[in-house]
């Protein structure tokens, strides 16, 4: 019988639970003739907290895209707990700050409740087990007394915080954030890092495009390392070496020899907002 | 209280009114999402887009009014799949596609009435609305309509609330992006083609944002938007008809000046209140 759900949410994806919630088999995908993403091999286990790092128009953006279905790959595959992503919802991602109309007539909980739609269903009311759950992912991300406020009066970092309640109120177990740091202070950077350490008690696997390599390596388990093709995937100490840098930031990073066997290696970060964020590394 | 009986003594004016009203809040909810996704041009452009549609209904119809909402539906789901069309296949960015469709039908309209006789009074009409020629099966019209487009809005609000935000959003839910898109453009379409007798083509894309952009000013929840809008939009349509009727000014202008004012107003309330 086609019920009003399987006419309108063709049913969803069903998750196998021996496959990991993520895997890319040699993707590929190009924009105008231009390759965006070159033979991407990547597998990501259950819960892992990966900082993705490359140079701007690196295709962050697009494996983004590719990983929660939104564009399809030329060639290969990307696997979301064993099945392709065109039907799972449980993908979240955390739009960059500029993609947000911050002036759109909507408060704290409004955007949150949003994450429920699909789950609600269509022609249905958000009930109160919708309201319990978006109450609880504010709760986890520290906003439950600004629930009712417009989102253009946060701060920056509250704003980000706003998004990640609206991934846990969707029940993502995959979230994507696309450049959260950017504009955020030290205090605001760090409360955020707490939510992360929460996200990872509930076992949600988390990718974040990063442009700073030191936050990455402090704050993630696992750096991938990209510049349209898969340049090191792995811990920060297996990436943080001058010569995956030099593969991921041609002409930006300079290796000097310091004395024998002892390199250092620069990152020139003249892009970044925050002059603090020059890489130095000793190795 | 004279002065607003007097002018309920006229059917033409109880349709008039009644007309302004029901237009007035129809518009204000499906012009809210315009407003929200910077549609204003898109909107504008689907008015104008209609002329050759009407031309034609009327030229087949012989001068009568049947059948003119089908044709004038014609004309706007044509120019919308049009631009859309060209958007996608060329390099021509939105904006000037939505100017090539909009222009070329508005033309081919122009072109279509002036083989009629009596072209000028015609078009005088279309271009600034005759709201006191509505007749009872006018009003039929945009009571059934308008009532469908408010029905599907309450039923895909949060839907719809979610595309208007957040187009990213919707397509990870896995919502049906396309069918709600095509599902509010076909409504803005509905509401522009009822609304027209009112205000006429050349004021149709006020009646869609000046009252939503002046709720915009004074409210944050989208629900609250629409409401306020509704009530402000139907204010202008009743206050602009009593304008028109006591000081002999064109009721379609006289609505919209209503509702310019109002938005002036809201603005420097607002910076009133900024200032405190």
């Amino acid at each position: 019988m086609l019920t009003r759900r399987t006419l309108f949410t063709s049913g969803r994806a069903v998750h196998n639970p021996y496959a990991p919630p993520l895997r890319l088999e040699n993707v590929s995908l190009q924009f105008n003739g231009k390759p965006a993403l070159t033979e991407v091999n990547l597998t990501i286990e259950s819960g892992q907290q990966v900082a993705v790092i490359g140079p701007n128009g690196a295709g962050k953006s697009t494996l983004f895209k590719v990983i929660s279905g939104i564009l399809k790959p030329a060639q290969g595959e990307v696997l979301i707990f064993g099945s392709q992503p065109g039907k799972h919802g449980c993908i979240g991602y955390v739009p960059q700050y500029n993609q947000v109309d911050w002036h759109f007539p909507a408060n704290v909980f409004d955007v949150v409740m949003m994450g429920r739609a699909s789950r609600i269903g269509l022609f249905r009311q958000p009930g109160e087990t919708d309201r319990e759950i978006v109450h609880q992912a504010l709760e986890t991300v520290g906003l439950s007394t600004l629930a009712h406020q417009q989102i253009s009066e946060l701060s920056g970092g509250q704003q980000q915080r706003v998004f990640i309640a609206r991934a846990l109120a969707q029940e993502a177990e995959i979230v994507l954030m696309d450049e959260p740091l950017n504009g955020l202070d030290r205090d605001s950077q760090n409360d955020l890092f707490e939510i992360f350490r929460v996200l990872r008690r509930k076992q949600v696997t988390l990718l974040v495009a990063l442009h700073d390599l030191q936050i990455a390596a402090a704050h993630f388990e696992k750096i991938l390392l990209l510049n349209h093709r898969v340049l090191g995937f792995g811990t920060p100490e297996e990436i943080l070496d001058p010569v995956h840098l030099l593969k991921a930031y041609p002409g930006h990073v300079h290796l000097i020899e310091k004395s024998p066997g002892e390199k250092i290696a620069f990152a020139d970060s003249c892009c970044d907002p925050n002059p603090e964020a020059e890489d130095e590394l000793d190795r | 209280m004279n002065w607003i009986a007097e002018p309920l003594t006229f059917d033409f004016m109880q349709r008039g009114l009644l007309a302004a009203t029901l237009v007035g809040i129809v518009c204000s909810v499906a012009g809210t999402y315009v407003v929200l996704r910077g549609m204003a041009f898109f909107g504008d452009a689907l008015a104008h887009a209609i002329l050759p549609g009407i031309a034609v209904g009327y030229l087949a119809g012989r001068g009568s009014q049947r059948g003119l909402f089908w044709w004038a539906m014609g004309a706007a789901i044509l120019s919308a799949l049009g631009i859309g069309w060209i958007t996608q296949k060329t390099k021509i960015k939105q904006d000037t596609a939505i100017g090539i469709v909009f222009s070329g039908m508005f033309a081919l309209g122009i072109a279509l009435i002036s083989t009629v006789h009596n072209y000028a009074a015609d078009l005088t009409h279309l271009l600034f609305g005759n709201i006191l020629g509505v007749s009872s099966a006018d009003l039929w019209l945009i009571f059934i309509f308008g009532g469908m487009v408010l029905l599907l809005n309450m039923l895909f609000y949060k839907e719809f609330r979610i595309i208007a935000f957040d187009p990213v959003l919707a397509k990870t839910l896995r919502l049906p992006d396309r069918f709600l898109n095509f599902l509010q453009l076909l409504m803005i379409a509905v509401v522009i083609v009822v609304s027209l007798q009112t205000v006429g083509i050349g004021l149709m894309v006020a009646m869609l944002i000046t009252p939503p952009a002046t709720a915009f000013l004074l409210t944050r929840r989208l629900w609250k938007m629409m409401v306020i809008a509704a009530i402000l939009a139907a204010l202008s349509g009743l206050s602009g008809l009593y304008i028109s009727y006591f000081w002999g000014v064109s009721s379609g202008a006289s609505i919209v000046l209503v509702a310019t004012l109002m938005f002036i107003a809201a603005w420097g309330l607002q910076f009133v209140f900024k200032r405190n």
